[in-house]
């Protein structure tokens, strides 16, 4: 399985991201920050991988500063991260 | 006679599964698994409700397990080893059968973590929850009552947190009384409606609760 993970500076860009890509119909989900992830604040939000690109436009375009983006891949030792760009998917 | 599928199951599934089919009627069902524990637990779980049981090995750590109700090569069925398994709830049999599960009880009673700032507190426990996937020992039950009861019900964006968590062999409960007072009964999506007599025994047999 993958996701797209976004990371926040501010906390309050995490909640306010959530909301606005909930009302997008995006349906984020909440994760705190992994260990293996360095940049942001405590809180971050998952994406289906699909809808990674519209989701991080969509927070931009709404002035949600993120501080980073990842692809979370589930396996079975665990979840690994990889720093994500758009131009990648 | 049924076949279940179990590779990769946890126990209690294999149990349940198996407790499941053969008291919907069937005579025998064979049961593939992948761990020795399963078939010790599906051997008790035969022992106490009377079954016969039969094993052999796959390779490459498989087993296949065999449950009769009826006796094999003019043997009488085995009695049950233990008086009055064949009435226990499914929650008693797993107890029963599987012993306690590992790993800890997680009682929620609200739909935010903390105090303090509600709107941050429903973030926290979004990323609680998911942190519970990602323990190596997954919670043994996580139960939801009051406003935690919002958190297993349709259009909650915990949901798929929590079915992974199903998926990884925790038992998911929540507070029929309180669903019903929000109104939310019906539109439970992952786990099951329980009470408050069994959220009492169910907190007086763990090992460890965290109560949030």
């Amino acid at each position: 399985m993958e996701e797209v993970v976004i990371t926040f500076d501010a906390t309050i860009d995490a909640i306010h991201g959530e909301k606005l890509l909930a009302e997008a119909g995006l349906k984020p989900l909440v994760m705190p920050l992994p260990s293996q992830v360095k940049a942001g604040c405590g809180l971050c939000l998952r994406v289906r991988l699909e809808d990674g690109t519209r989701a991080c436009e969509l927070l931009c375009s709404h002035g949600v500063s993120q501080a980073g983006c990842f692809i979370r891949r589930l396996g079975q030792g665990g979840s690994t991260y990889e720093e994500w760009w758009e131009g990648s998917l | 006679m049924k076949h279940l599928d179990m590779l990769g199951q946890p126990c209690p599934i294999p149990v349940i599964q198996a407790r499941r089919a053969m008291q919907a009627g069937e005579d025998r069902v064979t049961v593939d698994v992948d761990n020795e524990v399963a078939v010790q637990n599906l051997e008790k779980m035969a022992q106490g409700e009377g079954y016969r049981f039969a094993w052999e090995g796959l390779g490459e750590g498989r087993f296949r397990v065999e449950l009769h109700k009826n006796g094999m090569q003019g043997d009488q069925s085995p009695k049950s080893a233990v008086e009055g398994t064949a009435q226990l709830t499914e929650f008693e049999a797993v107890n029963a059968y599987c012993g306690p599960r590992p790993g800890m009880t997680v009682l929620i009673g609200q739909d935010h973590l903390g105090e303090g700032a509600e709107e941050l507190g429903r973030m926290l426990i979004k990323g609680f929850l998911f942190s519970l996937t990602e323990l190596p020992i997954p919670p043994r039950q996580v139960i939801f009552l009051n406003g935690g009861a919002h958190l297993t019900t349709e259009g909650a964006n915990t949901v798929p947190d929590l079915r992974t968590l199903e998926q990884k062999g925790t038992e998911i409960y929540t507070c029929g009384t309180c669903a019903n007072f929000f109104g939310i009964k019906e539109k439970l999506a992952v786990g099951t409606i329980t009470d408050m007599m069994n959220i009492v025994r169910m907190l007086a047999e763990a090992a460890d609760v965290v109560s949030i």
